[in-house]
């Protein structure tokens, strides 16, 4: 009984105060790894009290003791936000390339890195994949689909395509799709604080690019749940790129005058916090969360100084004005409907005005 | 610049001896001034030059990093000064302050008037330690982005000379938002409406050069580096110590040579023999006519090109696989073999 408390309390990430660093390349292991089994107690990093794992499952990995948020994969994100039975996954079959050839320590490759991270991720998901169904790679949606066929693919195309709903199975650490939230028909990209440190290369910013782009097709808002330790080293140059990669297609968002939302989750730092998840029209960022540039890990060790105990925190984001308010991830999903709402009518006031067609942005809301 | 009076680097010690035989035969030149004295003066810095020049044209990743980073290396207020025929500096980001870390203002390039930034590292400690090493602050990308818009509401072109370490990383720079900061350069270069040719003099490190590093064309001298992060932040990265500075410097790729290979640099801009530090001036040669060139071509093109093709170059940066395709290089990127 002793021992498998002390395994398990081991086993939930560490929030902040202990933050993580910036391209953090991987995080402690045995420190992230969620629970999977149901009949098992954890110990909450914050406040130190047993929890019963399947009370905090329900609870979307909120601590009911203290209110700590702890980290939530991208499966789970996608649960707590979309509409049941509306995830649609796109583009699930891009892979990363190993572009300048990164030779890891003890001449580890790129590739069998990436390996590992995939088979982590289907282990620590297994129960979920198991509850809803895995997603294929291939057939897998794609905007080309679309712009053969039109907003509405033949059942025979459509047919072959990932089922709504199904749980993404990662091969990097964001997924995108769409989804309705609250009703509202949306694109949405989630990243995986798990997969990889949620570090961004070629992939991650491929998807955040597609993902504003198929807001632009469709004419829908962009929801992104962000979460990264940095940049992917191992892609070197292009891993900095996709920050310009990213930003750069957000500019076709803003063209189109379409609403773009980020969510800011522990941990947004570096090169994803100083490129698309700085640029959202409205920024919510959840308690706690550790959201910066440098991240406070990083900047005690560079100025040996210790820093206040909320420094880079979301709090300190929202007093210092980056972000636009801390939501409590229960109350997340109807607080992204509600500003969803205002955004689109918005919208469909000043469309009405110029007599121009309104009915793609308001369907459904 | 004479070739001897520079800071010699750890790998160039086993020149010490030609040097110093060099530095004594110029001293007898000047008390003899014989025809025979200045024989083998030259004699000598021929001797030297070929062999520096063998030295440099096989120097590994880390030694690179050094050069790139040699406290003599000609800077961007430097490279200003030598190629711009007037130069008025331009302070404030007109919120908070100025920072020293970054330079910018109205320059003269012949006929042409452009806006500069630059990342601006010192000569000496004591420059450094006001201009931080060359490490931005939140304020100074928020002058520079208060300049581009200039540049754009002036129609000049904008050039880049990127040498920066890094971004600082301080508990003050998070209060005001550097990566809010950072972010919204990357937006407002992916757009802007003038010509953008971004040159890496010395040290491209991280999101603090990208900062001011978007545009059409990118120049790199040939012994300037440009990575995500500096060697030793890859090395306590990846290694978990920075000792492993000289793998990471290594497995990032980050050369002039590696990057025009990946297709991330355009053109790569020759050095004198021994480094730009060696002969500055002619460094500055070099780049004033590589800067004069890319931008008569970029002034060509209609707005439209500009920024279509601009956005294109941007959208496609980074390779990856994409299973239903089979491809690999389906953005056109060039993949190592």
């Amino acid at each position: 009984m002793k021992g498998w408390f002390r395994r398990h309390a081991l086993r939930r990430p560490a929030g902040p105060p202990e933050s993580q660093p910036a391209d953090a390349d991987d995080l402690p292991r045995a420190a992230t790894e969620p629970v999977v089994q149901d009949d098992l107690w954890e110990r909450c990093p914050q406040c130190r009290e047993i929890v019963y794992a399947r009370e905090l499952r329900g609870n979307l990995q909120v601590c009911p003791k203290c209110g700590h948020h702890g980290r939530l994969t991208a499966p789970e994100r996608l649960a707590q936000l979309t509409d049941p039975g509306t995830w649609r996954e796109f583009d699930a079959d891009l892979i990363a390339a190993d572009p300048i050839g990164f030779v890891r320590p003890g001449r580890e490759s790129y590739a069998a890195k990436l390996d590992e991270e995939i088979a982590a991720h289907r282990k620590r998901t297994a129960g979920l994949l198991q509850e809803v169904g895995e997603q294929e790679v291939s057939p897998t949606l794609k905007i080309t689909l679309y712009r053969q066929h039109g907003a509405e693919l033949p059942p025979e195309i459509d047919g072959r395509m990932t089922k709504p709903g199904a749980a993404p199975l990662l091969r990097e650490a964001a997924v995108y799709g769409t989804a309705t939230i609250d009703g509202i028909p949306v694109v949405l990209a989630v990243m995986d604080p798990y997969f990889f440190a949620a570090t961004m290369g070629a992939v991650v910013g491929e998807k955040i690019a597609r993902a504003a782009e198929l807001a632009c097709y469709f004419r829908q808002p962009l929801v992104v749940v962000a979460a990264s330790g940095g940049a992917r080293q191992d892609e070197g140059i292009f891993a900095l790129l996709q920050m310009a990669k990213t930003t750069a297609a957000l500019t076709q968002l803003a063209e189109a005058r379409l609403p773009y939302l980020a969510i800011l989750t522990d941990p947004t730092l570096a090169g994803v916090t100083a490129s698309f998840a700085s640029q959202a029209d409205c920024i919510i960022a959840e308690p706690g969360a550790v959201i910066g540039f440098a991240g406070p890990r990083l900047i005690e060790q560079i100025m040996h100084e210790k820093l206040p105990a909320d420094a880079d925190t979301a709090e300190f984001q929202r007093t210092h004005g980056m972000v636009d308010m801390v939501v409590p991830r229960g109350a997340l999903k109807a607080r992204l409907g509600r500003v969803l709402r205002l955004y689109l009518d918005a919208r469909a006031a000043a469309a009405a005005t110029a007599g121009t067609d309104t009915t793609t942005i308001l369907a459904n809301s | 610049m004479a070739i001897t009076e520079v800071k010699a680097l750890d790998f160039e010690q086993s020149l010490a001896p030609l040097a110093k035989e060099l530095t004594t035969l110029e001293k007898q030149a000047a008390e003899e001034s014989s025809p025979e004295a200045q024989e083998n003066v030259e004699g000598a810095r021929l001797a030297l030059l070929e062999r520096l020049e063998a030295l440099y044209a096989e120097l590994t990743p880390w030694q690179t990093v050094q050069v790139a980073r040699h406290p003599e290396r000609p800077h961007a207020d430097d490279l200003v000064s030598a190629i711009c025929g007037e130069f008025v500096e331009f302070a404030g980001d007109r919120l908070y302050a100025d920072d020293p870390a970054i330079m910018g203002g109205l320059a003269r390039l012949d006929d042409r008037v452009v806006m500069v930034l630059g990342h601006r590292k010192g000569h000496d400690t004591r420059e450094n330690v006001t201009r931080n090493y060359g490490m931005p602050h939140p304020e100074g990308y928020r002058k520079a982005r208060r300049l581009m818009l200039q540049a754009e509401k002036f129609d000049v072109p904008l050039v880049c000379l990127l040498d920066t370490p890094a971004a600082q990383a301080s508990l003050p720079a998070e209060e005001r938002g550097q990566a809010w900061a950072l972010g919204d350069n990357l937006t407002t270069l992916a757009t802007l409406q003038v010509p953008i040719v971004v040159a890496v003099i010395g040290e491209g490190g991280s999101g603090g050069a990208l900062a001011i590093g978007v545009g059409d064309r990118l120049l790199m001298f040939e012994h300037a580096i440009y990575s995500v992060a500096s060697p030793e932040a890859c090395a306590s990265i990846v290694w978990k110590d920075a000792k492993y500075a000289p793998e990471a410097a290594a497995a990032l790729k980050l050369t002039a040579r590696d990057l025009h290979r990946l297709g991330v640099a355009d053109r790569v801009l020759k050095e004198p023999i021994g480094g730009a530090h060696r002969d500055p001036d002619a460094a500055a040669a070099t780049l004033k006519g590589a800067i004069t060139d890319e931008l008569d071509n970029l002034c060509q093109l209609t707005m439209t090109d500009l920024l279509s093709t601009r956005y294109d170059r941007l959208r496609h940066f980074g390779p990856f696989m994409e299973a239903s395709v089979g491809d690999q290089s389906v953005n056109g990127a060039v993949l190592p073999r």
